[in-house]
């Protein structure tokens, strides 16, 4: 995965996946996630791969598409950015966007965080209880008299 | 590094990524991970998620991010107040049971929006509440009858980047207050007060990184308004709502060196000084009393021109009609010289007659690039024949920008049968040579405009 967009002076790391997967990246690219780039400072051998131990090739390529389009500056607007944000989350499944989640969380990508996190909040904006069940496979495990209960505390809260 | 049992945990269950439908993976996330997605609902439908499961009962508690808005709270799809909204104080109540409940030691927005027959006679303690968690964007909106004082600790909020605040208040300053990191601050009210010794230049003097202010509502007690910032880029003046019957302001004194975008809205002033080196747009739109100050209407003119000569560095000007109309109250007038404007915007003159004001503006603005007539170019003014040799006389000898740089000129609810709208129009088409385009918003009516618009595309 060499990239060729940003200038020969950047280095290159190595990321590995818990699966194994190794990926070239440009230290500026690797340097968005704040975990990375506690990691290097503390590394000897830069030139060894860096264990990203919890994160799964396949989501990690997905991350460093993230960081790549985020790490070269100047070349779209803002609302190019934007645009493309969207795109790549709205073209994940509910199970890549878990991942992602906990690979963002870990890795310590604001950007990413926030942009995921704001994909599964609008999944759940103005949906019934019912509804956020459904869509989430959440199962109720209140007995009627407890939803009931909850429901009474905060009555505001449970209508559309 | 991290290694620890929770990773190694999580690390399993990552290891292959199952694609499994049916499997609730969401409740499985951590709970920071939860929080913060709560944190980006309106704080309605993040409460209203502890009915999903033991797990979901308490997650609410501990979002990061407060939007709380009375109407959406309590109106059913219908718009009706809904049967919790028994009396004013249930949001009240509901505000602080949620803030009670927040587990947060740093949040980021808060936000709170009353309705008109809201009591909010604990305002001041959220506000409050949120100053003391470090909130950052801070948005409070009331309907009360009597001005209230602001917490004093609201000026002294060293985490406070956007502070909106909209209803009636008064602000008191403490001598050192200071908003050190507060970028975009807007105040909208029908009626803010200063206490003693404060004003709106003392508060804006505190707050040396504000980039973006907004001041909206009537002001009507400021007869003068008066900012002073190094650091503004961005100014919108909304003054239009509700105002005193013929009170114009007396004086508008901007300086705002570093100033990039002004919107203006208001009832023109009789003074205006200003200072802004590099404007890249500006958008006027002013009110005339008329009918209170028809004896005084020449200094309408005097105004406006020196508002004008306050915008005359933007490179976008918009103009409302009304200030065709207050030069026009003038028997004659200098503009300004628009050393860098590109592009002109008149909207319809109404009672001004284009044959005074046009040809000055050509004139004045040697770099034009484009020029736009959204409301067309007729006008309500009577039409005689001094006008006529007037607008002839000052066109005699071209504007330089119709031979250099005048590309590109749109007309809307233009008719193609009215001889003052064609004769300009033609004027243009044969003195712009370097035109590339024109544009028509035809509002066409009869075959003979039909037939002049023909004509004049045949010129063109």
């Amino acid at each position: 995965m060499a990239s060729t967009s940003t200038s020969t002076l950047s280095r290159k790391l190595i990321l590995k996946s818990s699966d194994g997967e190794k990926f070239e990246v440009d230290e500026n690219v690797a340097m968005q996630s704040q975990t990375i780039k506690h990691m290097i400072e503390d590394l000897d051998d830069i030139n060894s791969p860096i264990p990203v131990s919890i994160v799964t090739g396949t989501i990690l390529s997905k991350v460093i598409e993230y960081c790549k389009k985020h790490a070269t500056e100047d070349s779209d607007s803002d609302e190019q950015l934007k645009q493309w944000d969207k795109e790549y989350a709205n073209n994940m499944d509910l199970n890549t966007l878990y991942y992602l989640l906990l690979a963002a969380n870990y890795m310590e990508i604001k950007g990413l965080l926030e942009l995921i996190t704001q994909c599964v909040a609008d999944m759940i904006k103005g949906k019934s209880p019912e509804e956020i069940r459904a869509h989430f496979n959440i199962k109720n495990d209140f007995t009627p008299q407890e939803e009931a209960n909850i429901r009474n505390e905060n009555p505001w809260a449970f209508e559309n | 590094m991290v290694e620890n049992m929770a990773a190694a945990e999580v690390a399993m269950t990552m290891a292959a990524e199952p694609i499994d439908e049916g499997v609730d993976r969401i409740s499985g996330l951590p709970d920071n991970i939860l929080g913060h997605i709560l944190s980006f609902l309106p704080t309605k439908n993040a409460v209203g998620t502890s009915v999903l499961s033991h797990r979901w009962k308490y997650l609410f508690t501990l979002i990061t991010n407060f939007d709380f808005d009375e109407r959406d709270l309590f109106s059913s799809r219908g718009g009706f107040r809904s049967q919790y909204s028994n009396g004013s104080g249930t949001f009240k109540i509901l505000v602080n049971r949620t803030l009670m409940l927040c587990k947060a030691t740093k949040i980021n927005k808060f936000r709170v929006k009353c309705a008109r027959d809201s009591d909010c006679s604990n305002v001041n303690s959220w506000i409050e509440f949120a100053l003391l968690r470090g909130v950052s964007e801070l948005s409070v909106s009331t309907h009360q009858f009597e001005s209230s004082a602001l917490p004093r600790q609201l000026f002294f909020c060293e985490t406070l980047v956007v502070l909106k605040l909209s209803g009636r208040f008064e602000i008191k300053l403490h001598e050192s207050h200071i908003l050190p990191h507060l970028k975009f601050l807007q105040l909208k009210s029908s009626s803010v007060k200063f206490a003693d010794n404060c004003s709106l230049n003392r508060l804006i003097s505190g707050c040396p990184m504000l980039e973006d202010m907004v001041l909206k509502g009537s002001w009507e007690d400021f007869s003068t308004i008066n900012i002073s910032s190094p650091t503004l880029r961005s100014l919108t003046l909304n003054f239009r709502e509700v105002f005193m019957d013929g009170k114009h302001r007396t004086n508008v004194v901007l300086d705002l060196p570093n100033l990039l975008h002004f919107k203006y809205v208001d009832y023109l002033a009789i003074h205006y000084s200003m200072n802004f080196n590099s404007l890249v747009d500006a958008r006027i739109d002013i009110s005339l009393d008329l009918e209170n100050l028809l004896e005084v209407s020449e200094v309408f003119c005097d105004s406006m021109i020196e508002l004008l000569h306050g915008v005359s560095s933007a490179e976008h000007l918009y103009l409302d009609g009304k200030c065709m109309e207050a030069l026009s109250c003038g028997d004659q007038f200098k503009l300004p010289t628009f050393n860098r404007l590109i592009c002109l915007i008149i909207d319809w003159i109404g009672y001004a007659n284009w044959r005074r004001v046009l040809p000055e503006f050509l004139h004045s603005s040697p770099v034009l690039d484009c020029l736009v007539f959204p409301g067309g170019l007729l006008h309500r003014a009577d039409d005689d024949d001094y006008d006529d040799k007037y607008f002839w006389g000052r066109l005699r000898k071209p504007p330089p920008c119709l031979s250099t740089h005048l590309k590109i000129i749109f007309i809307d609810k233009f008719h193609g049968e009215f001889d003052e709208e064609l004769k300009i129009a033609k004027y243009l088409i044969r003195k712009g040579k370097v035109l590339t385009k024109l544009m028509l918003g035809l509002r066409m009516k009869s075959e003979k405009g039909c037939k002049e618009i023909q004509k004049l595309m045949k010129e063109g």
